[in-house]
């Protein structure tokens, strides 16, 4: 079942007075499940494409489906509702609200969610803290964290309210090549024990082994979408 | 949402202190003028309505077409029948009447003009009440050939308790009379213009000196509601004799100009440094919003809708303004009891300036309310709120990817 699919998108973006194609018709549809890595060179479309499943733009032509609502037709509201219902972000440079303990940036997205109670939140959060294996940091701000550490939060505060799936752009980016792995390592455990859907993008090799299914992307056009056997 | 907007509050905490304190000062500053300035007008108010203009008064209409000639001979007949007539209006509390005269002393060398006023001694004990305003000896009681001349006029003329005034004059019908008075005593009504020419005298005496028997120049009242005097005239115009008619303070038009249009000028002051001191709050919740644009796409793209967005970054702002407030409300209630206790001295200027014609008093004191305190508060909190509103507007607006994008 395809948590979110693209037919035939487009998106222009406007330079001066002229239109430069980011994105020249793609058709994707990403299944429950997935573990996908977009990957391709700067420039190649990577992050328009994560901006348009995560509703945070939308295409110039063509449409993006999730859960059958066409993101074309959603309001600013709206659009907000089903990021904050349906989708969990990892951003690359971790993006916590700093003046947030770990624990309160985690229970932000169940705060706007406005669904558990104080009790059920905390549950959920300190949960999520141990899976990402940071609940002794629970009561750290931001700036008295790692890289590595901050990106674990990040992590748990994209999963913590049981997204249909997770975005990250360039996940590992930020952080050396040791705690990369364990990030990625962390992103395929969430995978295979809840059954999270994760889209993420990258131009690192190493990263792209990681993925299951290897979408590349040249040009703002599809280049290769293949299964990668053995992951 | 109140601890998140709290921390953020504190996360400069140097920039949040002097945009508190811009807004304390503004609040303080506003507090301790309107306490202030109510006061002077309030001073300004009293000391006309006692001293000159009273709620209303019944005068002959030719002499209120010469007052300021003082013309004895447009006065007002039978006054104690017209009194009578007035005390049975409900809305009046206090009839009185009075006699004004000029007279030319020699001053130093100079002649110079002094106001000599006739009273009912028992009656004004409640309007100027000279008993409590003696400086020098005591006050006179009617019947006597006795007067109680101004601090300012007394030492013109180097007279103390015990000595003798006399006072020459032109009568009602032009011939020349004198009478001499014992100076029982020295008064100060604290208000330059009157204790520097002025003398009172019994009624009686007046009466006796210038030819007005059965005659007073003024009949004087007080009545229950002074913002009714208009209206109230109104009404005792239809009831007095021929030739009578009831003057509301109102037609005083510099009185009237200090109470409806001084107010309404440091209306705009006050709102002008309330305004001032926004900007502020402007500025830092401007900056506060372009400092935090990576983390509000962020917030936006993790679900957060336009609307809370903004009412964060109100509520940051009313959170300061109201902290910020409540400082200056603490300190403007401090200035304001103090300048409505111990007020600001002005003696010395006032002897710069001796002949000056306001009847201001020498010691200005605010009106202590806390009403005003409680305005000047709920102000400043409302500025900050309004100021924070373009801010905000602009966070709710940002696109996500953009603000994302952004170093």
């Amino acid at each position: 079942m395809a948590v979110v699919k693209m037919e035939n998108a487009t998106k222009d973006y406007k330079v001066g007075k002229v239109d430069v194609p980011a994105l020249r018709g793609i058709t994707l549809s990403i299944e429950k499940g997935d573990f996908a890595a977009l990957a391709g060179p700067s420039g190649s479309g990577k992050t328009t494409m994560l901006n348009l499943f995560g509703c945070l733009d939308k295409p110039t032509g063509g449409k993006v489906f999730i859960e059958e609502h066409d993101i074309i037709t959603l309001k600013p509201d709206q659009l907000a509702d089903v990021r904050n219902e349906h989708i969990g972000f990892i951003f690359q440079s971790f993006n916590l609200i700093p003046v947030l303990t770990a624990f309160e940036n985690v229970e932000f997205p169940l705060i706007l969610l406005k669904k558990d109670g104080p009790g059920a939140r905390k549950k959920k959060v300190m949960e999520m803290l141990a899976a990402v294996g940071i609940a002794n940091l629970a009561n750290r701000l931001p700036s008295e964290m790692s890289g590595g550490q901050q990106q674990r939060v990040a992590i748990a505060r994209a999963l913590v309210k049981n997204p249909d799936y997770v975005l990250a752009d360039e996940p590992t980016a930020n952080i050396d090549t040791k705690t990369g792995h364990e990030i990625l390592d962390l992103m395929q455990a969430m995978n295979k024990n809840l059954g999270t859907t994760f889209i993420f993008s990258t131009h690192d090799p190493k990263v792209m082994e990681h993925a299951r299914r290897l979408i590349h992307i040249r040009d703002g056009q599809i280049e290769s979408d293949v299964t990668q056997a053995g992951i | 949402m109140f601890r998140l907007a709290l921390r953020n509050v504190l996360r400069n905490k140097r920039r949040s202190f002097l945009t508190g304190l811009s807004i304390a000062f503004a609040v303080m500053m506003v507090i301790f003028l309107w306490t202030f300035v109510s006061g002077i007008i309030d001073n300004l108010f009293n000391s006309y309505v006692t001293n000159s203009v009273g709620h209303i008064r019944v005068m002959n209409m030719d002499y209120l077409k010469r007052e300021s000639m003082l013309p004895l001979s447009a006065t007002v007949y039978d006054y104690q029948q017209v009194m009578k007539k007035l005390e049975e209006d409900p809305n009046v509390t206090l009839v009185t009447s009075r006699i004004k005269f000029g007279v030319l002393m020699d001053i130093r060398g100079k002649n110079k003009p002094v106001l000599g006023i006739g009273i009912d001694p028992a009656r004004e004990r409640s309007v100027l009440d000279l008993q409590d305003k003696m400086v020098a000896g005591r006050m006179f009681t009617a019947g006597t050939s006795e007067t109680v001349v101004g601090l300012g006029l007394a030492k013109d003329l180097g007279l103390k308790a015990g000595d003798t005034l006399t006072v020459i004059t032109q009568t009602a019908h032009g011939s020349l009379s004198g009478l001499n008075l014992k100076v029982d005593g020295i008064f100060s009504l604290g208000v330059a213009s009157v204790d520097n020419r002025t003398f009172f005298l019994p009624l009686g005496q007046a009466q006796q000196l210038l030819d007005l028997d059965n005659r007073v120049t003024e009949i004087f009242l007080l009545i229950k509601d002074s913002d009714k005097a208009e209206e109230v005239a109104a009404e005792l115009n239809k009831k007095l004799p021929s030739g009578l008619t009831a003057v509301p303070w109102q037609a005083n038009g510099f009185l009237y100009f200090m109470m409806a249009i001084v107010r309404y000028i440091y209306g705009v002051i006050y709102a002008f440094i309330l305004i001032l001191a926004s900007f502020t709050i402007l500025n830092t919740m401007f900056m506060a919003v372009m400092e935090r644009t990576r983390e509000i796409g962020m917030m936006k793209a993790l679900g957060m809708r336009e609307g809370a967005l903004g009412r964060l970054i109100i509520l940051e702002a009313l959170i300061l303004g109201v902290l910020a407030s409540f400082i200056g409300a603490i300190g403007g209630t401090l200035l304001a009891y103090y300048v409505s206790t111990v007020g600001i001295d002005y003696t010395a200027a006032f002897q710069q300036i001796r002949d000056i014609e306001i009847p201001l008093g020498y010691i200005y004191k605010g009106q202590f309310s806390w009403l005003t305190i409680g305005t000047g508060f709920v102000m400043g909190i409302i500025f900050s709120v309004l100021a924070s509103v373009f801010p905000a507007r602009r966070a709710a607006k940002m696109e996500p990817t953009e603000a994302m994008k952004a170093a």
